[in-house]
């Protein structure tokens, strides 16, 4: 027995070992103090940030990632919860295979997405622009909208808005002081995780974002020239932002769980990150 | 207190696709009183409930509150509120705003001010006696307590009847006793019309001024508490409601409220519940109704299989030649002892027999 549990935690380390440490060595690259690659690190600094914040292609890559990744989360957030909304709460037929549909694009190879928007743009003479880029991420951001508001929605008990409409609340009363504030945190769950989803995003953006450079396209266009130490420091930016959301969202979120608001968004959230 | 919150319920059908839930119901609830609708799980009971309270609509019929139709008018706008059998209080909101929600939902000119408001609270947590707990949230909150918090919040609007859906089922045995009474006393204290769902019979005999006893949709009978239990109108009321035995026997003639039975050979008479001259009658005998008598003497012979202690005293129950036999006594008497079962002339209510159906539980 305690031979076993010796040989699983050092799996468990090894494992943990390997998702992490590549991640370790970029950030600590990040903050190196000397010019080249080598091990030990030289000393601490910000230079490589410096650096890379000097950069104008670096500065409107993070715009462009930073305002489609709001974009993006806000426009999927509201088709994904009204989306929601008919499928929890109509179940027919049309809205069963709605549900089902809904979900395709998470199961399509992200390549595939981007060669059919590629065509879907030439056939209507639309140019890549922002707005293409926002497109593309609001078709895989949607079903995890869904995904989460639905199962937010399907185990909450609608006994409530019984009561409240027994107490008096119209309809829209019961959406806007009973509905909403239940499903709060699973939409901001949802909101957090399209726009970590859409920050990163690099192969449909491929496709779909023409001349406009978003922080992962500079990333690699970079890399194609030369390998210098600031990529490490852009890689941890990358790493760090979405993180920095999703943490905040958790802490939020545990904040609120003494309401007796959902765990459940806040699992997804974690599993997601 | 004016009297006000009389419902009356006229020939009411609902039906869930093909399944019929409520067929033909016929209900006059009056104004004050403290009325029960009893029925195993499935009867309908519920199912009135919400069409009284507006949140389902009936196929065909008429709701009246006061004499008023009412049937078409949402919940929202009916004289009545609900205590809900799992609470559905208001996780994201404290006691106090779980409360006080019926004051905010009028429109922005007919809302109560907030210092009215305030005092409206505060009366209504101390009706329920929950003073103290206006700022916790309903996760913290015992499920007695969250009860509470919902019949404070249903009654914060003075509604002409408060509609209750099986509001203690979900509660422990002690709690349950004890929000019984306070139940009790809340509808003395107001006056308000208390429509009561539930399927344990205990608790509709022990609060309530009328049951009503529903099975398959239909009502079977509507009576006070006492006449329930003591001339129980059908065969289904008998034995859903309070302990008895039911032996099968034969009529012989039937005089006005009285029938002559044969049952295993004994000829006596018991009070006629609708049994025809020939028929095939059950009979239905409390198990308090019953004595043990000299083993001679008696109407019946039994043999006893268990013994069971319940405090104030021990039940019995035997088997005799017409079936399984319940009997209480003072003192424990040992498995396997062969007693005599007696009962006063007259004690027994004689129902006509079912089919098959009914039959199988007795025979086996």
């Amino acid at each position: 027995m305690r031979r076993r549990s010796w040989i699983l935690t050092t799996v468990a380390a090894l494992l943990f070992l390997f998702i992490y440490l590549p991640l370790l060595v970029v950030v600590l690259y990040g903050f190196n103090g000397g010019s080249n690659l080598s091990w030990p690190p030289q000393g601490f600094s910000l230079r490589w940030f410096r650096l890379i914040f000097g950069e104008e292609a670096f500065r409107s890559g993070l715009r462009v990632s930073a305002t489609a990744a709001l974009a993006t989360a806000v426009i999927a957030v509201v088709i994904g919860t009204a989306a929601a909304f008919a499928i929890a709460r109509r179940s027919n037929r049309l809205t069963r295979w709605f549900e089902s549909g809904s979900r395709l694009p998470v199961m399509l190879p992200p390549l595939f997405i981007g060669i059919a928007l590629v065509a879907a743009m030439k056939t209507f003479a639309i140019d890549p622009s922002m707005l293409t880029i926002i497109a593309g991420h609001v078709i895989i951001t949607t079903p995890f909208v869904i995904l989460i508001v639905v199962s937010r929605l399907r185990n909450y008990d609608m006994t409530v808005e019984q009561a409240a409409r027994d107490l008096g609340a119209t309809p829209r009363m019961v959406l806007r002081r009973i509905t909403l504030p239940l499903i709060a945190p699973a939409i901001f769950g949802a909101t957090v995780i399209a726009f970590a989803v859409s920050f990163d995003e690099v192969l449909i953006t491929n496709f779909t974002s023409g001349t406009t450079q978003t922080l992962p396209l500079f990333v690699l266009s970079r890399l194609h020239r030369t390998i210098d130490p600031s990529v490490n420091a852009v890689a941890t930016i990358l790493l760090l932002v979405p993180w920095v959301v999703v943490g905040l969202a958790l802490l939020w979120q545990r904040r609120g769980s003494r309401r007796g608001a959902a765990d459940a968004p806040a699992e997804t959230l974690a599993r997601a990150a | 207190m004016t009297a006000t919150g009389a419902v009356a319920i006229r020939d009411v059908t609902k039906s869930y696709g093909r399944a019929a839930a409520l067929q033909r119901v016929d209900l006059e609830i009056p104004a004050g009183s403290f009325f029960s609708l009893l029925g195993p799980s499935g009867c309908g009971k519920t199912t009135l409930l919400k069409i009284i309270a507006g949140l389902e609509l009936p196929d065909t019929g008429v709701i009246l509150a006061d004499g008023v139709d009412i049937t078409a008018r949402p919940p929202e706008r009916r004289p009545f509120n609900m205590v809900f059998q799992h609470y559905a209080l208001f996780p994201h909101m404290t006691v106090a705003d779980n409360v006080g929600f019926g004051l905010t939902t009028a429109s922005r000119r007919d809302r109560p001010s907030d210092e009215e408001r305030a005092s409206r609270i505060a009366e209504m947590l101390q009706l329920v006696g929950l003073s103290e707990l206006g700022a916790r949230y309903p996760s913290e909150l015992s499920g007695g307590q969250a009860q509470r918090v919902a019949v404070a919040r249903a009654l914060i609007n003075r509604p002409s009847v408060l509609l209750l859906d099986e509001p203690l089922s979900a509660l422990d045995r002690n709690v349950r006793f004890a929000l019984r009474e306070e139940l009790l006393r809340i509808h003395q204290e107001l006056g308000t019309t208390f429509v009561f769902v539930t399927h344990d019979q205990d608790e509709a005999l022990s609060i309530s001024q009328l049951v009503g006893v529903m099975n398959e949709g239909a009502l079977e009978q509507v009576a006070d508490p006492q006449t329930i239990y003591r001339s129980p109108g059908t065969l289904f009321t008998a034995r859903f409601v309070g302990a008895g035995s039911f032996f099968e026997g034969t009529v012989r003639s039937v005089q006005g409220d009285r029938a002559e039975l044969e049952v295993a050979g004994r000829l006596f008479s018991a009070t006629d519940a609708g049994v025809a001259e020939g028929g095939r009658t059950q009979v239905l005998l409390r198990p308090e109704e019953l004595e043990v008598a000299p083993s001679e003497g008696g109407s019946l012979r039994g043999t006893v299989e268990t013994c069971s202690f319940f405090g104030s005293y021990f039940e019995l129950l035997t088997q005799t030649p017409v079936g399984p036999c319940r009997l209480r006594v003072r003192e424990p008497v040992a498995p396997g002892t062969e007693i005599g079962i007696g009962w006063p002339d007259r004690a027994g209510i004689a129902y006509p027999a079912e089919d098959s159906r009914a039959g199988v539980d007795l025979r086996s």
